[in-house]
């Protein structure tokens, strides 16, 4: 009698155990039909479907890789629709930023050789036109420099260089032109020695830039630079008195077309700061601006020594 | 299906008014002190010492009572909140999810009956009424052990009654008529209520009960799977029909 | 299978004699966000529990992803997430073990994704608090997160900001434009609020009385919006007299004793306001306006505001 009972627990037991298994199977077959649907969705180009799993399914691993290759796939169409967005809108505007001076040109030079006007009028004619045709070939310059430093395409040649020196040299071509415009200036460069690997092309023209920048934009009439070094970096600061820049444009100045006066001055264009910028990236560096509208803007360049 | 067992005990977390209505067992047992007390000398039967705690008042009033309640509270959180459409939405299947509900109330009444042989032992033997052997206790284990399954189908219809409606006040109270009408019944017809119907089964083989009317086991069980069919298709109606 | 994640055709439902909801046809397209603007009890809610299956479908079909859900519940359910009413949770558990329930109930898509959640929607993770403790703003937040659990593809959010603060409500506002445009979710979101409905939704569907008034894009809505001119001169009559003699102008009202609309926006105003000065009446002011989707609100609902 024992002997019958026990087999009875014992059949019972294995056909539980039976159940059991067959019901996982069950299980890992709807997935996995689950997955391949998903997957399906997934090829024609529904990147946002997702396979769920519970963190004691056996296909959980596969169901987390499933997913991640589908947002991987998600951002980057993603991404891509935005660039594309951004190139149309950069285009757009780059277009009016090159017709409006051509244009202005064009009128000018029409109106100095049919003899609408003529004499010492004509002259003047002549020299605006001048003036606006260097101008556009700024603009086209810088343009096509952005546009190769945008697609990497740039080569710099670094060499150690003494910053200082460097500096100075810059700085004392921008005195006549500060004076020029009632600017009253301060520069502190130490005296001893800061070597550096730069490309000296580049950094040339981070400093044009922002002192231009300062110039043309601050509205202010004092301009400070400094200097400084530690342990593993140097630092240039570049400051003003002038307007300064509001809270919410700050994070923006450094975008390519970004301005902040929203008239599309005739002397500025977006891409100064956005090249000055990319320069200063290329050399490990980081840029900032702090501001205070009314007080003034402070430019922040920093270089890691070691590079 | 496991899973949403699995859920509905992690649900029960800090809830511990369930706890302590597991005290309940404790009832019988300590009682069983103070009744046995003048009749220790003349010798205590085991079996009618467990009968008497484990097998009378318990599984009659004491187990329904608790399980009702228990029931009640269940399902009180979801209805309260209404989140059951958050449930709905999950994909969980109405029957799944009153059948995990049940399981819960299962295991709980398992545990409450299991407590309740534990403490009928340990009140028995310390103070020395009865001495433990195994073929007793055994029996204790089965017994209470048919007593937790039965009882909660038979408590089904509570669990439906609580599943449909919103309120706290009224389940509880079925409860205590629900209970109180299958103690009387039992006079009277023990095939109607569910309740008496258990009784009747789980007394079939206890020795030194005397029974009223004929044993008839099979109409018992068909009792108490046609109440426990009803709540069923009453508790997915009802869930059904919420707004 | 359409292009539409969500569609409706006669979408109806009668409680007893009433009728709540009166053959609507909604019409949700993917990656896009939905706004179902209507009054308090207009019928946004019940629409989106018989999308959602919660509400049994007096007549008229629902379709989302092109089939219909009955019957596919395991299939459709996991690629959407919602929030009906105000979500109701476990409060003897705290926030992150809420989660962890409908995680475990659910499957997740990543293993980290109640942390990734409650980050989301700033909450913190594995907190003491109990959710029988939380502010009405953090109940909400749960609600959201719950939603986007699983990474769904459709989100279906009725009066999501309801119950936050201004700060709150901008980071949910944010926080739906973003997985928008970021991650191409499909969005219907119901509000009474139509400022909220303007800066966030693609497309618009008004409801009032259970019935869709209009459902259009709002670009579209914005162009349709009355232009007119506004004029404001000191004499009414006069003025009339010389649009309707010297301009031919019929399409215009009359505000009040000053002011009056033109609606006909490519009338030449220096010449209509010389030829008023010639008649002696002064011009107080002139300019070109538009109808605030409030207003249009209030014409097509019959003149009644937003609750």
């Amino acid at each position: 009698m024992n002997v019958n009972l026990f087999l009875l627990i014992a059949f019972c037991i294995a056909l539980l155990f039976i159940l059991f298994l067959v019901t996982k199977l069950r299980r890992v077959r709807g997935q996995l039909s689950i997955i391949e649907e998903a997957l399906e969705d997934i090829k024609t180009g529904n990147p946002n479907r997702r396979v769920l799993t519970r963190k004691s399914d056996m296909t959980k691993r596969i169901c987390y890789a499933v997913n991640e290759i589908a947002v991987k796939n998600q951002s980057q169409l993603i991404s891509q629709k935005q660039s594309e967005q951004a190139y149309k809108r950069l285009m757009t505007s780059l277009s009016h930023d090159v017709k409006t001076p051509l244009a202005s040109l064009v009128g000018y030079l029409e109106a100095a050789t049919t003899g609408l006007v003529a004499g010492d009028e004509k002259e003047a004619y002549l020299h605006v036109a001048v003036e606006k045709a260097y101008h556009l070939k700024n603009f086209v310059e810088t343009l096509f420099e952005w546009v190769k430093l945008d697609a990497k395409e740039q080569i710099f040649h670094f060499e150690i260089c003494d910053l200082n020196e460097l500096t100075r040299n810059i700085v004392a071509e921008w005195v006549p032109t500060l004076e020029r415009n009632h600017f009253e200036y301060d520069f502190d460069i130490p005296e001893d020695e800061y070597f550096l690997r730069i490309d000296l092309h580049s950094y040339t023209r981070i400093l044009n830039n922002l002192l231009q920048n300062t110039l043309m934009h601050s509205g202010g009439n004092k301009l400070t630079l400094k200097l400084l070094e530690n342990e593993q970096q140097v630092k240039i600061i570049i400051s003003d008195n002038g307007k300064g820049i509001s809270p919410s444009d700050i994070p923006h100045i450094f975008e390519r077309m970004y301005q902040c006066d929203r008239s599309r001055s005739a002397l500025g264009n977006g891409l100064g700061l956005s090249i000055t910028q990319e320069l200063v990236n290329a050399h490990n560096g980081k840029i900032k601006a702090d501001s205070k509208p009314g007080t003034g803007t402070v430019f922040t360049v920093l270089f890691p020594k070691a590079l | 299906m496991l899973k949403l067992t699995q859920t509905e005990f992690l649900k029960l977390r800090r809830r511990k008014f369930i706890l302590l209505m597991l005290l309940a067992a404790l009832l019988m047992p300590f009682l069983a002190i103070f009744y046995f007390r003048d009749i220790r000398e003349t010798g205590i039967d085991t079996i009618q010492f467990y009968k008497w705690t484990a097998f009378s008042y318990t599984p009659w009033i004491i187990l329904p009572v608790v399980l009702g309640v228990f029931s009640t509270m269940l399902m009180y959180d979801e209805h309260q909140n209404d989140m059951l459409k958050q449930l709905w939405i999950v994909p969980i299947s109405k029957t799944k999810y009153f059948f995990s509900k049940f399981i819960v109330v299962l295991s709980y009444s398992i545990c409450f009956m299991l407590l309740t042989a534990g403490l009928s032992v340990i009140f028995g033997t310390l103070p020395g009424y009865i001495t433990f052997e195994w073929s007793s206790f055994c029996y204790l284990l089965k017994k209470c052990m048919e007593i937790a399954i039965l009882t909660s189908f038979a408590i089904l219809p509570l669990l439906a009654v609580a599943a449909a409606g919103k309120s706290y006040i009224f389940p509880v109270c079925l409860t205590l008529v629900y209970t109180f009408l299958g103690f009387i019944l039992l006079m009277v017809n023990m095939y109607l209520h569910p309740l008496s119907s258990m009784t009747a089964i789980v007394m079939r083989d206890i020795p030194g009960v005397v029974l009223t009317q004929t044993l008839n086991i099979p109409a018992a069980f068909i009792c108490i799977a046609i109440w426990c069919a009803g709540s069923v298709v009453l508790a997915i109606l009802a869930l059904g029909k919420r707004k | 299978m359409s292009d539409y994640v969500i569609e409706t055709k006669r979408l109806t439902k009668n409680y007893g004699e009433q009728t709540a909801v009166n053959a609507v046809n909604v019409h949700v397209e993917k990656g896009r966000i939905y706004g179902l603007l209507g009054r308090n009890g207009a019928g946004k809610t019940t629409i989106m529990k018989m999308i959602l299956g919660l509400t049994p479908i007096t007549s008229g079909e629902v379709d989302v992803f092109g089939q219909n859900i009955k019957g596919r519940e395991k299939r459709v359910y996991p690629r959407i997430g919602a929030i009906i009413e105000t979500p109701g949770f476990y409060p003897n558990l705290t926030g992150t073990e809420n989660l962890e329930i409908f995680a475990r109930l659910r499957g997740t898509a990543a293993p980290n994704a109640v942390k990734n959640a409650l980050d989301i929607v700033g909450l913190p993770y594995r907190d003491k608090k109990l959710f029988s403790k939380y502010s009405l703003g953090m109940k909400q937040r749960l609600g959201i997160a719950n939603a986007i659990l699983h990474d769904p593809e459709l989100l279906i959010l009725d009066e999501p900001t309801n119950g936050l603060d201004p700060i709150g409500i901008a980071e949910v506002r944010d926080f739906i434009k973003d997985l928008s445009t970021e991650h191409g979710k499909t969005i219907l979101i119901s509000s009474h609020i139509l400022s909220e409905i303007a800066l966030l939704a693609d497309d618009i569907g008004i409801i009032d009385h259970g019935v869709l008034l209009e459902e259009n894009s709002m670009e579209t809505l914005k162009r349709k919006n009355s232009k007119y001119i506004l004029l404001q001169v000191s004499d009414i009559p006069k003025t009339s007299l010389v649009l309707e003699r010297q301009f031919g102008v019929t399409d215009y009202s009359v505000q009040d004793d000053h002011s009056l609309r033109i609606y006909n926006t490519s009338l030449d105003m220096a010449a209509v306001n010389k030829a008023l000065v010639v008649q002696d009446v002064a011009v107080i002011s002139s300019q070109l306006c538009n109808d605030t989707l409030e207003d249009y609100f209030k014409k097509i609902t019959g003149g009644e505001g937003i609750a």
